[in-house]
């Protein structure tokens, strides 16, 4: 039991250095790519805390995300605010929304499927609402604007090369999975898996589930728009589709399906295993195959569902729960 | 400990409960039993907050329960079981009662040795890492007692608890419900099964269409005629 | 922002009309949802490829377009059952959760497959009903959407009787009730469920069809439409029928005089508003009598 906690140590170790270290050894394309994985495992933890914990899955995330971008991105290029304030005020406004979203929807005792179609909804809404707010530039959306100065503007989140966003990304998920591994070993990560699990027994034993349910919502909703925002000043460009779309939203929650749902690395090791296929066949296939990346994320969700839709990791714990009671062979009888 | 005064239910132009007054002293164990659909399942659900009563009031250690949601209640000192046992599957036998005595113990550390000290009285610490959905009936009864003991309540609403159980199943979960109401806890219980009923019950209510047509020690009731004229001769 | 009575009249008609289309779009969703409680993430996808069978036999084959129904319609009903066989029957018992992601999962796919094939390119179809026009007082009742309407209601109706009337749909509404007791009488259930995704998915072929003349279809036309399915048959009660109907009726006019009365493309805020209000305040719809 403790070598496997120690060799687990170590290799979270030795990833973790190989990822900080990556920029010093690794070209600015791969650095992209570092980033884009980073970026996808990080919205997909913070997803995860309300669909895969909590078990309410939202397919309108991009609510949240937009709102972060935004507000960061309004507040950067028109009142010079610099992004690293902006986010928080992103994050609060999204954190008051995933109040509104969770209690008008929990209140009123949806789920599921209910559930997923108001979110849909909702973020749909906004990107027709935004698209008619000239102020943020309507349709066309807004641009973050180099500031243009040598070696980057660091406190304006702007940075020259892309090693800079890298290092950012890489400390939000980190982060964020630091949180996300703190929260599941409390009674409000209990609390919500048994929401998840099983609502009624849950209220019968003293959890109040529309408090945790909405809680959860506000937790997942501030990650996300911090997340919004990072997109926002990496990718320098935001119009209503790319952040409150449906492209968004599902890109948020993919990576949590497929690597595992509800549990602490599935995001993770969803991400790491798919961006950079689909991103390097991207660039192999070139622009005559736009799309095609999506594809494979749409196949290999299929393909999941189909055959682990418990994920990589629910598969590979399945596995080892597998080999554990065949190597210990104690006549324990586990009816099934 | 629990009053309840001409509690009322409708739904949808069907009373499923009409007038129902009755009191459970602390320390006992009380009986409900009625033939099916004669509002035992209705009854409660609405002292454990799962629904509102249309009038009547439930008054929980002196005080006013009536439309307290579940978790509210619970936190009261009423816990309840469910008839068709409700596990958290994915999460072992130890998670599960944890949930329960997460209640009074915030703190994890405090919450898993409440939960130990849960499992060793109902007998499941051997399959504390079992995942819920790998379990016997008897183990997921148990287990289900143990979730709402692990809440510390001071009342226990078991329903229909032995049902599905073999008989020697049945005296297993009788041994402990006697053993928990000795240390304290009361009880309600709602029973088909008479042997649990006339084993435990300090005092018996029998329901039928939603109305309480007799009340009293179980060999009172068991020589009621209008508690045999319901039945309508069927015996378990 | 101009109001007139004239233009509302135009709306009212052109919303009527839409009505029946988005009717007709619904009615299929709403038998697969309230068949199999199947929620089809891919409905939109569905109608998106039937309208590009449809669009490429009138462009390139120069076919009547509502000659192509003899194609999408059997094609859709061909690719539903396939589609469903290989991916959704083996997980009809999950949790409903997995269905959508799955679902969600092939929408991905068809978009993006129309995407490579086809490119992003919004393809419009030239036909000899594209510039009918009618003139009702000041209001421009086209030709091919009040064609689409009358279509949309023919094919409803012969769906509602197939339902009501025929053995085959009988069982298909025995099975929606209670699967069960279906069983027990002898109905085979999975067979079932295959007809009911079959006929759901070649309403969208005709459906289609009738779009073609005065509608553009691209790799994403299915996404709004899809959604607007989804509304639909959430307003007008799962499985119900001349619920579908009227509610299509309801959000085509919503759509049309908010269009008229709205800035930009604030109706569609409005529509998806009455969706969210619906879903929370009385999830079986205005007519639906089940509850969820």
């Amino acid at each position: 039991m403790k070598t496997r906690f120690r060799n687990s140590f170590i290799l979270l170790a030795v990833i973790l250095l190989a990822a900080f270290t990556l920029p010093f050894f690794a070209g600015e394309y791969i650095i992209h790519i570092g980033v884009l994985v980073l970026f996808y495992a990080y919205m997909a933890v913070a997803w995860n805390i309300l669909g895969g914990y909590a078990g309410q899955h939202s397919l309108g995330h991009a609510l949240f995300m937009g709102i972060g971008a935004y507000t960061s991105t309004y507040l950067f290029t028109r009142m010079g605010l610099t992004p690293w304030l902006g986010m928080w005020v992103g994050g609060a406004l999204a954190g008051l929304t995933g109040w509104f979203v969770g209690y008008l929807c929990f209140r009123y005792g949806l789920k599921g499927p209910y559930f997923a179609l108001v979110t849909i909804a909702m973020a749909e809404a906004a990107v027709y609402i935004v698209n008619n707010m000239s102020a943020v530039g309507g349709a066309q959306g807004l641009e973050v604007a180099w500031v243009g100065r040598e070696g980057g503007a660091p406190l304006l989140m702007q940075f020259d090369g892309k090693g800079g966003y890298y290092y950012v990304i890489l400390v939000m998920t980190v982060l964020s999975v630091w949180l996300s591994s703190w929260l599941i070993k409390r009674r409000f990560g209990y609390q919500l898996v048994s929401v998840r699990e099983n609502e009624d027994a849950a209220e019968a034993l003293g959890v109040d589930t529309l408090r945790v349910k909405i809680q959860a919502s506000i937790i997942s909703a501030i990650m996300t728009a911090l997340g919004g925002t990072f997109f926002a000043q990496y990718f320098t460009y935001i119009n209503p589709r790319n952040v409150f779309g449906e492209g968004p939203s599902v890109q948020i929650l993919l990576f949590a399906i497929i690597g595992g749902l509800g549990t602490v690395w599935g995001p993770v090791v969803g991400a790491l295993v798919l961006v950079p296929v689909a991103e390097l066949s991207r660039s192999w296939l070139g622009g005559s195959f736009a799309g095609a990346h999506i594809l494979l994320y749409g196949t290999v969700m299929v393909l999941v569902m189909l055959f682990m839709p418990n994920g990589i990791v629910g598969l590979y714990e399945k596995i080892r729960a597998q080999l554990k009671s065949r190597s210990s062979n104690d006549g324990k009888s586990e009816a099934s | 400990m629990l009053e309840v005064t001409n509690l009322r239910k409708d739904f949808d132009g069907l009373t499923a409960v009409h007038d129902l007054s009755f009191n459970v002293e602390t320390g006992q164990i009380v009986g409900l039993i009625g033939p099916n659909g004669a509002g035992k399942t209705t009854t409660f659900a609405m002292l454990a907050g799962f629904l509102t009563p249309t009038s009547g009031e439930i008054r929980f250690h002196d005080k006013r329960i009536n439309g307290l949601k579940p978790h509210q209640v619970c936190k009261l000192g009423m816990a309840r079981t469910f008839q068709i046992v409700q596990p958290f599957p994915d999460m072992t036998v130890l998670e599960n009662t944890m949930i329960g005595a997460y209640v009074r113990h915030p703190n994890t550390a405090d919450a898993r040795r409440k939960a130990m000290e849960v499992l060793e009285r109902v007998n499941l610490v051997h399959k504390a890492d079992t995942l819920g959905r790998n379990l016997t009936l008897l183990e997921l009864k148990r287990l289900e007692i143990g979730k709402a003991l692990a809440t510390e309540p001071g009342l226990l609403l078991l329903d229909e608890v032995a049902a599905g159980l073999k008989d020697a199943e049945v005296d297993n979960i009788l041994v402990l419900v006697r053993q928990l109401n000795e240390e304290g806890i009361t009880f309600l219980i709602v029973e088909h099964l008479m042997k649990v009923i006339m084993n435990l019950s300090h005092s018996v209510i029998v329901l039928d269409f939603g109305q309480m047509i007799a009340q009293g020690t179980p060999q009172e009731i068991s020589r009621n005629p209008a508690v045999l004229a319901a039945y309508l001769g069927k015996e378990e | 922002m101009v109001f007139s009575f004239e233009l509302l009249g135009q709306a009212l008609v052109t919303g009527i009309l839409i009505g029946g289309i988005f009717a007709l779009i619904s009615v299929g969703l709403s038998l697969i949802w309230g068949v199999m409680r199947i929620i089809n993430f891919a409905h939109g996808e569905f109608l998106m490829l039937a309208m590009y069978i449809a669009y490429f036999l009138v462009a390139k084959g120069g076919w009547d377009p509502y000659l192509t129904i003899l194609v999408t319609a059997p094609a859709l009903f061909l690719i539903g059952v396939l589609i469903f066989q290989s991916t959704i029957r083996p997980i009809l018992k999950d949790p409903p959760m997995n269905q959508i992601m799955l679902t969600v999962g092939l929408s991905l796919i068809l978009q993006n497959l129309a995407l490579v094939f086809f490119k992003a390119d919004v393809l419009t179809a030239n036909t000899a009903y594209t510039r009918l026009n009618f003139f009702l007082g000041g209001v421009v009742v086209r030709g091919s959407q009040l064609i689409a309407f009358l279509g949309s209601g023919l094919a409803a109706y012969l769906l509602y009787w197939f339902l009501q009337k025929t053995e085959t749909g009988r069982a298909i509404r025995a099975a929606s009730i209670n699967r069960d007791a279906a069983t027990l009488v002898g109905i085979n259930v999975r067979n079932t469920y295959l007809l009911a995704f079959g006929i759901g998915s070649a309403s969208l072929g005709v459906a289609a069809s009738l779009m073609i003349p005065f509608y553009y279809t691209s790799p994403t036309v299915g996404l709004f439409f899809g959604l607007i399915a989804y509304v639909v048959v959430v307003l007008g009660g799962l499985g119900n029928f001349p619920g579908a109907l009227v509610a299509g009726l309801i959000i085509g006019l919503t759509e049309s005089i908010g269009a008229s009365l709205l800035p930009g493309s604030l109706a569609r805020v409005l529509t998806f508003s009455i969706f969210i209000i619906v879903l929370l305040l009385r999830p079986q719809g205005i007519f639906g009598g089940k509850q969820k």
